[in-house]
């Protein structure tokens, strides 16, 4: 038996309206949107948002259709948030957490820049986490057991499966991700231990500081060589064992190193 | 092993803006059967900051406001603001 998605009140087709006037039909399949029209319109964007100029008229169509887009996997994502949901309760986890987002256009913009910049163009068709969710649990062994049930038996079609926690980043990131099909939409599904969100966030609060993405390896090696101790220190606990005192010497002199990237700030 | 689900939570949409220069977020919180109206909120934020670089506008998905701000804390790191006076589109 493969885990049931529940079907939700709010979730039958409907038809919004944008603040540019225009619909946004959230119900739209992904079949609606013609690649090669969206990864255009990707294109014209993230040009018009590297140069502010995204909310002049001649992009409003555009704007207008990157809503469409972006929200009509809103019923696909709270179908793989159930499964995840329901994943974690068939195994009898009693602590979980689970949400979902929709990528933040900017995010979506900025990241269509950043990587042609990089020479590495990414179409928006096949951004992977335009809708993305996130289950966060006790343990390594619960996330394995939910990443494995997601795979074997959720409606949910995985098509790949990262192991980012035994094989972490260089950023030290650590996490399961899967990414799946759900209802013909491409969803990233994030399966964290609360040890590894909490590195993340960490991650993030420390971004609030810097210009440069932390994520993609960049920014100050003070902040990146003191989350890669981070990562280690944490994934160490996590196994359930202490960290050896070289390691937490070596978390130690990088916070110390950290200085004046300790504490969030602002962009200015 | 049974798969069948237990509990029927209820999930619900959070429209959380954030200015990264200030440290300044808000969030307004949308029933589950009312989507229509986060996606009008998050649209009109979105176009009326939409070349401020610095604005952030996320909408997620939980079943509580605690839940996403633990599942999204960075967002909520700084001071608590009122939401933006921006005007929003009845649904249709």
């Amino acid at each position: 038996m493969g885990v049931r998605t529940r079907r939700r009140s709010g979730a039958h087709p409907r038809v919004a309206r944008s603040s540019d006037g225009v619909a946004a039909c959230h119900h739209r399949r992904v079949d609606d949107f013609d690649p090669d029209e969206l990864d255009r319109i990707g294109e014209r964007l993230s040009q018009a948002w590297v140069q502010q100029r995204l909310l002049h008229p001649e992009f409003e169509a555009d704007r207008a259709a990157l809503l469409a887009f972006r929200t009509s996997g809103q019923t696909a994502l709270s179908a793989a948030s159930d499964a995840l949901e329901e994943a974690a309760e068939a195994l009898g986890i009693e602590e979980f957490e689970v949400s979902q987002r929709i990528k933040q256009r900017g995010t979506i913009l900025h990241k269509l820049q950043r990587m042609r910049d990089l020479g590495r163009p990414l179409a928006l068709s096949e951004m992977i986490d335009v809708i993305g969710c996130r289950i966060v649990v006790a343990t390594p062994a619960e996330a394995s057991r939910v990443a494995e049930l997601i795979r074997a038996r959720s409606p949910l079609e995985v098509v790949a499966a990262i192991d980012y926690a035994t094989r972490p980043k260089r950023t030290g990131y650590r996490a399961i991700h899967l990414r799946a099909r759900s209802q013909g939409r491409l969803v990233e599904v994030q399966v964290r231990t609360r040890r590894q969100h909490e590195w993340a966030q960490r991650s993030e609060d420390l971004q609030l500081g810097v210009a440069a993405v932390l994520r993609d390896g960049g920014g100050p090696e003070a902040i990146q060589r003191y989350l890669r101790a981070l990562g280690d220190v944490l994934a160490v606990r996590d196994a359930g064992r202490e960290p050896s005192p070289r390691l937490l010497d070596r978390l130690e002199r990088a916070e110390r190193e950290l200085g004046e990237y300790h504490e969030p700030h602002g962009d200015d | 092993m049974s798969l069948m689900a237990t509990t029927d939570r209820t999930r619900r949409h959070f429209v959380v803006y954030r200015d990264r220069s200030t440290l300044a977020w808000s969030v307004e919180e949308f029933p589950g059967a009312d989507e229509e109206a986060a996606f009008a909120r998050m649209a009109a934020l979105e176009n009326h900051f939409g070349d401020q670089h610095s604005i952030e506008v996320v909408l997620l998905g939980a079943e509580s406001l605690e839940t996403i701000r633990y599942t999204h804390g960075d967002l909520f790191v700084g001071e608590e603001c009122a939401p933006p006076v921006v005007p929003t589109p009845n649904r249709a």
